[in-house]
């Protein structure tokens, strides 16, 4: 799953002569301070705008599940079929790694943490994947949907601490 | 008690992702801001840019045709860019030491971690009021300076010392290893760039 793209690239030699340029126009020219600016309750507002999103948060959730359970299927059917599931895990990728920046904004830390969890583990699959590699990904995808059903906000209490200790199990047994 | 007011400047955001946007208006609006545009990719943004004076641009890294890197290249060096200079924050999950210099070395202005908060966001506009930088043209970068910190410095170039170097990153992280932990936190993103 690692690109070109993702590699570090050498840095060019230091120029000799570097030119200092002043921006014509500074963002604290444009914003003053005043009584009704951004303060402490200002940002209190703000966090709280966010959490009333959560309503909306867990009606798109269900979509990006669903895209998710498409891809890994795609990839299993691919597979199946004797073909390649990159292009199909690399869709999965995708989804998890929207998922993954979205879900903590809205108290859902355990979708930030599974879904890193997920692109994580497709970066270091060195392609073709393999079954196993489908199948350690459903348990994320599975991990991912019953976070969602069940409503497990924050760490998820006991239960969420049961779901994360066990795909780690499946993590640590993959890695042998 | 007084705070920034925010209501006067121009925001851009750019994100593929519908909700992402809807979730940074909302804290934009929630901010005081009143003049927030939107685009959902670089290419769009970028034509967004010729007739919206944008103050500040709120970008994401992974979109397409156009992906948020290449948008600040071509915001920053594009012979026909309306803006070079306007701050850019690019908001990212992609949060790995090696993808967040690759954002410095583009132009960016501040870089912020995925999932966001208002407090985060606040955060790093805040800096950019507060800590101005000029701009920097060598035959290899165009950008604010990525010196943050004006100390008296007499060693190598401060943007290539080893990052052991930077006691909030320690021994952990270095830029070849730092993705067997799935990335640095904002706080590490914010000691790595102010190191």
């Amino acid at each position: 799953m690692t690109d070109e793209t993702d590699k570090p690239k050498a840095e060019a030699p230091p120029d000799p002569n570097p030119r200092l340029i002043k921006p014509p126009r500074q963002l604290a020219d444009k914003v003053t301070r005043t009584p009704d600016g951004v303060d402490t309750a200002t940002l209190e507002r703000a966090e709280k705008m966010i959490a009333s999103l959560q309503g909306s948060y867990l009606e798109w959730v269900e979509g990006d599940l669903e895209r998710l359970q498409k891809a890994h299927d795609q990839a299993e059917a691919a597979l199946a079929a004797g073909g390649d599931p990159t292009a199909d895990l690399k869709a999965l990728f995708e989804v998890a790694h929207d998922m993954k920046g979205q879900g903590g904004s809205f108290n859902y830390h355990l979708i930030t943490q599974v879904g890193a969890y997920l692109c994580r583990f497709l970066e270091q699959i060195d392609p073709p994947a393999e079954k196993r590699h489908l199948e350690i990904a459903k348990v994320h995808v599975d991990t991912m949907r019953l976070v969602v059903s069940q409503r497990l906000e924050g760490d998820g209490g006991p239960a969420g601490k049961n779901l994360i200790r066990g795909l780690e199990a499946v993590l640590a047994k993959h890695r042998g | 008690m007084t705070g920034y007011n925010l209501e006067r400047l121009n925001f851009l955001i750019v994100d593929d992702n519908k909700h992402m946007r809807a979730l940074v208006k909302t804290i934009l609006h929630a901010l005081g801001a009143r003049n927030v545009h939107e685009a959902a990719d670089g290419a769009d943004a970028f034509k967004e840019l010729r007739h919206f004076p944008a103050d500040l641009i709120i970008c994401d890294w992974n979109m397409s045709p156009l992906d948020g890197l290449d948008f600040v290249r071509l915001v920053r060096t594009g012979k026909d860019s309306p803006n070079p200079f306007v701050p850019i924050i690019m908001l990212t999950g992609h949060t790995e030491m090696h993808r967040v210099l690759e954002a410095r070395d583009a132009g960016v202005h501040e870089f912020l971690a995925k999932p966001i908060s208002a407090k985060g966001l606040f955060s790093r506009i805040r800096s950019i009021i507060e800590r101005p930088r000029p701009f920097i043209r060598t035959s290899s970068y165009f950008g604010p300076d990525r010196r943050r910190r004006q100390l008296e410095w007499k060693g190598p170039e401060r943007r290539k010392i080893d990052v052991e170097q930077i006691p909030q990153l320690g021994a952990k992280d270095k830029v070849t290893d730092d993705e067997a932990d799935g990335g640095l936190s904002q706080e590490e993103v914010e000691a790595l760039l102010n190191g």
